[in-house]
């Protein structure tokens, strides 16, 4: 042992060039490996870390959902109740309003009211001081009229200490009205514990008297909300859900007590809050980590390929070793500390190396998190983090993948003829070793999907639907079935094939090849159905990926000659490239597994590169194009952030006199944030509370050139499930599905109900009727569902669901993109108060088009015709009231929601770059190795007549036909599964070309160097020295 | 003007030139080898005999001296000149027959034809009938792992052949093989001399090949120290 030790630290020494090169080579797979956890360990450790700052000391927030509040003891009855646990409970006042500074003619929307009372049982807001004198400030001293506002609402009102400014609210009967009240103060906070940092929020705080006297309530002192912080949790940043649950239950059923006409919402805020970030993010490390995956499968084929190279050049010597009488256990053991050592240095180098790349990494991620849309996250400090299972992680896969790719190989050498090795007469391709026998592969790869297929059954059977299924897939049963079957004949397809394999190993291998780049289609086709009913595609689709890349792989290698042989003749057509072409290909053909690990390795990376570069350029189109539809015409949204409605107004024609840009204004009535109850899980029943936007539509506007009333679309359950039908059943079901719509939109235009039980529109005086409404899919309700909404009284209003809304338009105006949350008819909202929470919304229409400049100058004139204090302005013209309009520019709506989608990509494209970098360095190393290895052979060339262009021409073509295969496969796979989910979304696939010739280019350049430096290099070595070279 | 079809003129070749490893493989040879010869030049192992037949072939240059075949001085050739000259002018047979493992006998023999322009088929064509020629009809398609290395040694000799070149260069051709292989191909590459009138230079330790060719030169420590005609 200790001899075999020697020998082998004297054999690393001896290569220990290649021995370097095979550890960086290892260490480029490791680094991906690294980053991947880096990036995914920071994402998760820093999301905790947000959330628990920004919540503080708050677990669980209590507030009213109709309009009947606490009285001022809830406190007191809530901790003799649960005891001392519950180390904060701190009931308040606060309520949402819009701002509005007359002198500068400045409003703000959502401005928070809150209040701090003097005897609260406590508080998490912490001492306040004065932003100017810095001195400590007393809510309690305010006088009625007097604020203390934020640095923030100051800043964006232009307001200043001792300025006069309104804010609207509304009265017990929903009828608006407007306060004045003066800033006595600009808070700054230096402690808190509670939500967010709240110096940056819009805040008005007032005294809680003042606050109390503002809000409709039969209550001497209402408390609307009430914050609670829980003891046990002081280690932990989080309650879990567990207990958040049990608190939540404690309190509900000692409030349900003491407030039986309340409706209660007690929101487990933090813990929601985690579970809605975690899900949040879930679906982009998903794709991350798959993504890594499939980069890490390409760093696998780079280690194969030098692993293989390593063996091929050892052959000899393990050869050698034996005919003088090493055991085959020395080789083995030999083999093993060498493999040890390679995997050890790799290790640390990819640790350091992929370190580095994910530190940089890392930086992307935060920029592109942060502007998708969490303000929160702008300013936290996002630190990397290494896990220590990083760092063993990253040994124990250098250790793994070397052992894996080298001792494989080496067990094979060590079955090799020993004669075969010593006189040199073994072939160099190690997938000839196979002639004659079967390959394994395909038992085990077919033998995989076919238990995959069997496990499908079992679920089938004994669950309803398989585990890789998303949960409520309406057609599971079906589906799982057709799974079954795919998986099992596919799988025994494969296997079928390595019977052939002894006589016809080429159609054997096709046929393999084939049946896995079904599969894929097959894969493909589940991610589309699944990805409409909010299953996890990504996985599927990019495991389908996966498959199509090994189908592909397959068919080429299996076909290599033929493909070789169809390049011969084509170099054989110019004289200068005959002997170079004979060369070329026949050195491909004689190391076919090399050759397939090399294209394989372009291939894999490739494919994600060519998915990631068509998805974002077809996304950005085919959304864009979607957004048109959707707008249908209309440009701006017009909204009264005042409770004053505009319906007394003739605003439509005071726009229209006012702004000739304008055809056509359709108003919508627009409710506040309306809260009901609902599931939102199909399979699980617990409710969740919705918070809806309520929107009452007038029909009479929409109307044909008769005057007919019009139906603006049909309802989204009459129609079965979208992507299971051609396009020509599409429209006939869309035909009989709109018909039947249509009851429901005579009797929902006439303001009828419709029956609890036959769930069919009744005669409106009929008793057993309820008021329909239409919601949105994501409720998961059932047509003829009864849901409580809570009225402006206090009491809960019952409405039936009428359904959804699909997006088949019957005209023009597809106002469904604009009648999101819960739609009633006009004259239903008016009969229940509804419409007293909100505003009038007008979409408009400009001569303008989709002319982005124009609309966006258009919407800052509205405004400010609408908001500012002047002549002819719609202020003078109402009589002095003050609406508090904004004008919204829809394409900005598009660009942000666009954006972040954008940079979404953009990183998962940087990301894979980077695997595509590291893939054409390791290149370079493979094809440094194998022109070192191929000197002899050069001077050989040379000897025959090539010269050094020649030389180098001929290790190009290699190279460059495999690049050139791997891009081919690349560009079908990835381009097929950005098609596959363009198509979901039905938007026509884009590629860009140039993005592809970018691609193309930087193959072809990376070829060249990982060719022409080498074989140049070789090349110049005078021949008489090159023949004297022995490997 | 000289006869020669290869004259070498006072040739010194230095590796690593004023370096401590310095080697002084030829000193001033001064040679001159007739068309149509058969020349075997032997010497005992690092006397310079490969050195001399790889300059006198182009695959190596000379520190100094000239090295004229068919008139022309090759040692001072540009690269491109020398692969255009040695391909069209010069065949090699090597001791370790130095064929190509992954293309069969048929491709091995036709890649200097290719090499010069000529047509598939018409390479195919005279490959075909050369291979013949040297015996080897029946094997044409194998590679060199499935034939014998006498075979090997064959597919080498056409290949030198296959371009008429004026001399064929032989270093220790059959150095790896029996002796009754060796006679054959000795035969051969006799046969090859008289029909072609080819020039044939031999590099060799065995004296029996020696006896074989019209001349022998005897290298020592770089210099010919021994030149006659048997």
């Amino acid at each position: 042992m200790k001899y075999t030790f020697k020998h082998t630290l004297k054999g690393i020494s001896r290569r220990k060039r290649n021995f370097i090169l095979t550890s960086f080579v290892i260490a480029l797979g490791i680094s991906l490996v690294v980053q991947t956890q880096i990036l995914g360990s920071t994402i998760e450790r820093n999301y905790k870390e947000i959330l628990v700052e920004v919540f503080g000391n708050t677990d669980i927030i209590v507030y009213s959902l109709n309009e009947i509040y606490f009285t001022q003891n809830v406190s007191d009855t809530l901790i003799q109740a649960l005891g001392s646990e519950f180390e904060g409970i701190f009931p308040q006042v606060t309520y949402s309003t819009t701002a509005y500074y007359p002198e500068k003619g400045q409003f703000e929307q959502g401005v928070r009211v809150e209040t701090i009372g003097s005897d609260f049982n406590g508080s998490f807001w912490g001492q306040i001081y004065s932003n100017s004198t810095g001195e400590e400030l007393n809510i309690v001293s305010l006088q009625e009229d007097e604020i203390i506002i934020s640095p923030e609402l100051a800043d964006s009102l232009e307001a200043k200490i001792n300025a006069q400014i309104t804010i609207f609210l509304r009265d017990e009967r929903g009828n608006p009205f407007f306060h004045n009240v003066t800033i006595k103060d600009i808070y700054s906070y230096r402690e808190y514990g509670r939500i967010g940092n709240p110096n940056d929020f819009r805040r008005i705080l007032m005294s809680e008297q003042a606050a109390q006297s503002l809000i409709p309530s039969s209550l001497d002192r209402p408390v609307t909300q009430i914050t609670i912080g829980i003891e046990d949790h002081k280690n932990e940043p989080f309650l879990g859900r567990e207990r958040s649950d049990e608190a939540k239950n404690q309190i509900e059923t000692v409030l349900n007590q003491s407030y039986q006409d309340v409706m209660l919402e007690v929101n487990t805020i933090r813990e929601n809050n985690r579970e809605g970030l975690e899900e949040g993010i879930s679906g982009f490390a998903s794709t991350f980590q798959m993504f890594g995956i499939v980069v890490v499968i390409a760093g696998l084929l780079l280690i194969t390929n030098i692993q293989l190279m390593n063996m091929e050049e050892r052959e000899q010597q393990i050869g050698m070793l034996r005919a003088i009488g090493a055991k085959k256990r020395d080789i083995f053991v030999s083999y093993s500390i060498e493999t040890l050592l390679t995997g050890v240095l790799g290790g640390i180098f990819g640790l350091i190396l992929g370190m580095g790349i994910g530190i940089w990494l890392n930086d992307l991620s935060r920029d592109m998190l942060s502007a998708m849309g969490n303000p929160e996250m702008t300013q936290s400090i996002f630190d990397i983090v290494v896990e220590p299972e990083t760092l063993l992680l990253s040994l124990a896969c250098a250790i793994g993948l070397s052992f894996v790719t080298g001792m494989v190989p080496a067990l094979r050498a060590r079955g090799i003829s020993i004669i075969e090795i010593v006189r040199g007469t073994k072939s160099k391709d190690t997938a000839s070793s196979l002639n004659g026998k079967r390959p394994l592969w395909p038992l085990i790869i077919g033998g995989i999907i076919v238990i995959l297929g069997l496990i499908t059954l079992v679920d089938l059977i004994q669950q309803g639907q398989p585990f890789y299924a998303p949960e409520g897939y309406r057609n599971i049963e079906e589906e799982a079935a057709a799974n079954f079957q795919a998986l099992f004949y596919v799988g025994l397809g494969i296997i079928f094939t390595s019977f052939l394999f002894r006589r016809y190993r080429r159609l054997s291998l096709t046929i393999s090849g084939l049946l896995l780049v079904a599969l894929t289609i097959w894969g493909f086709q589940i991610a589309v159905d699944w990805a409409e009913e909010g299953g996890n595609a990504n996985s599927i689709a990019l495991t389908g990926l996966l498959c199509g890349v090994i189908g592909a792989t397959t068919i080429v290698g299996a076909n290599l000659e033929a493909l070789t042989a169809g390049l011969r003749k084509c170099f054989s057509m110019f004289k200068r490239t005959r002997a170079t072409g004979l060369i070329a290909t026949r050195y491909i053909n004689s190391r076919k597994t090399r050759a397939v690990l090399t294209f394989a390795t372009f291939a894999v990376i490739l494919s994600l590169n060519f998915f990631i570069g068509s998805f974002a350029v077809t996304q950005v189109s085919g959304s864009s194009h979607t957004w048109e539809y959707y707008m249908s015409g209309v440009s701006i949204v017009v909204e009264s952030q005042t409770p004053f409605n505009l319906s007394s107004l003739n605003f439509p024609d005071i726009l229209q006199d006012q702004f000739e840009e304008i055809e056509q204004i359709y108003p919508l009535g627009v409710g506040g944030v309306l809260p009901f109850r609902g599931s939102r899980d199909e399979i699980s029943p617990e409710e969740d509370i919705f918070y809806s936007k309520l929107t009452a539509i007038d029909f009479s506007t929409f109307t044909d050139d008769n005057g007919e009333a019009l139906y603006p679309f049909v309802f989204d359950d009459l129609l079965p499930h979208y992507s299971r039908l051609s396009l020509i059943n599409r429209m006939k079901y869309f035909d009989e599905a709109r018909e039947e719509s249509n009851l429901f939109w005579e009797a929902f235009l006439a303001g009828q109900k419709i029956h609890r039980t036959t769930k069919e529109p009744v005669d409106p005086d009929d008793p057993s009727g309820l008021p329909m409404f239409i919601g949105e899919r994501f409720y998961f309700l059932e047509i003829g569902d009864i849901v409580s909404f809570p009225a402006l009284n206090g009491s809960l209003i019952e409405m039936i669901y009428a359904g959804s809304l699909a997006y088949f338009p019957s005209f023009n105006l597809r106002i469904n993109e604009f009648t999101r949350g819960v739609v009633v008819s006009s004259e239903i909202a008016s009969q229940f108060s509804l419409l007293g929470y909100g505003v009038k919304e007008f979409l408009i229409e400009t001569s303008n088009g989709y002319d982005y400049e124009k609309n966006e100058e258009l919407s800052s004139y509205i405004e400010e015709f609408s908001n500012k204090k002047e002549t002819d302005s719609l202020i003078t013209l109402s009589g002095g009231t003050f609406y508090g309009i904004t004008a919204h520019h829809l394409w900005d709506v598009f660009y942000h929601s666009n954006s972040t989608n954008a940079n979404a990509l953009n990183f998962l494209q940087i990301f894979i770059s980077t695997g595509l970098i590291i893939g054409v360095i390791g290149l370079l190393v493979v094809s440094h190795r194998s022109v070192k290895e191929r000197k002899r052979e050069i001077g050989m060339l040379r000897s025959v007549g090539f010269s050094k262009k020649a030389v180098s021409l001929a290790v190009l073509l290699e190279l460059l036909f495999l690049g050139i295969l791997g891009f081919i496969v690349g560009f079908l796979t990835g381009n097929y599964l950005a098609w596959v989910f363009a198509d979901i979304q039905n938007w026509n696939l884009i590629i860009p070309w140039t993005q592809v010739g970018t691609y193309g280019a930087f193959i072809m350049g990376s070829v060249f160097l990982a060719a022409l430096i080498p074989g140049w290099l070789a090349a110049r070595i005078p021949p008489s020295e090159a023949l004297r070279y022995h490997g | 003007m000289s006869d020669g079809i290869l004259v070498l003129e006072d040739l010194h070749k230095i590796y690593g030139e004023s370096t401590p490893n310095e080697v002084h493989a030829l000193r001033g040879v001064n040679l001159e080898i007739k068309r149509g010869e058969m020349v075997a030049i032997m010497g005992p192992s690092g006397c310079g005999k490969t050195t001399m037949l790889n300059i006198c072939g182009g695959l190596d240059s000379p520190t100094s001296g000239t090295v004229k075949i068919n008139g022309i001085d090759i040692s001072t050739f540009s690269d491109v000149q020398m692969t255009a000259f040695r391909r069209d002018n010069i065949g090699y047979v090597f001791q370790l027959f130095n064929l190509f493992d992954y293309m069969n006998a048929l491709e091995n023999v036709m890649i200097p034809l290719l090499t010069q322009g000529m047509s598939y088929p018409e390479a195919t064509r005279k490959a075909t009938m050369i291979l013949r020629e040297v015996g080897l009809g029946d094997r044409i398609y194998h590679t060199p792992p499935e034939i014998s290395g006498g075979q090997q040694q064959r597919v080498a000799i056409a290949r030198a052949l296959i371009t008429h070149p004026v001399i064929i260069l032989g270093d220790e051709p059959t150095g790896d093989l029996d002796s009754v292989t060796s006679e054959d191909l000795m035969e051969m590459f006799r046969r090859i001399n008289i029909d072609n009138q080819q020039t044939l230079i031999l590099v060799t330790h065995s004296a029996w090949i020696g006896e074989q060719c019209d001349r022998i030169i005897l290298l020592r420590d770089g210099e010919v120290v021994e030149d006659g005609y048997q």
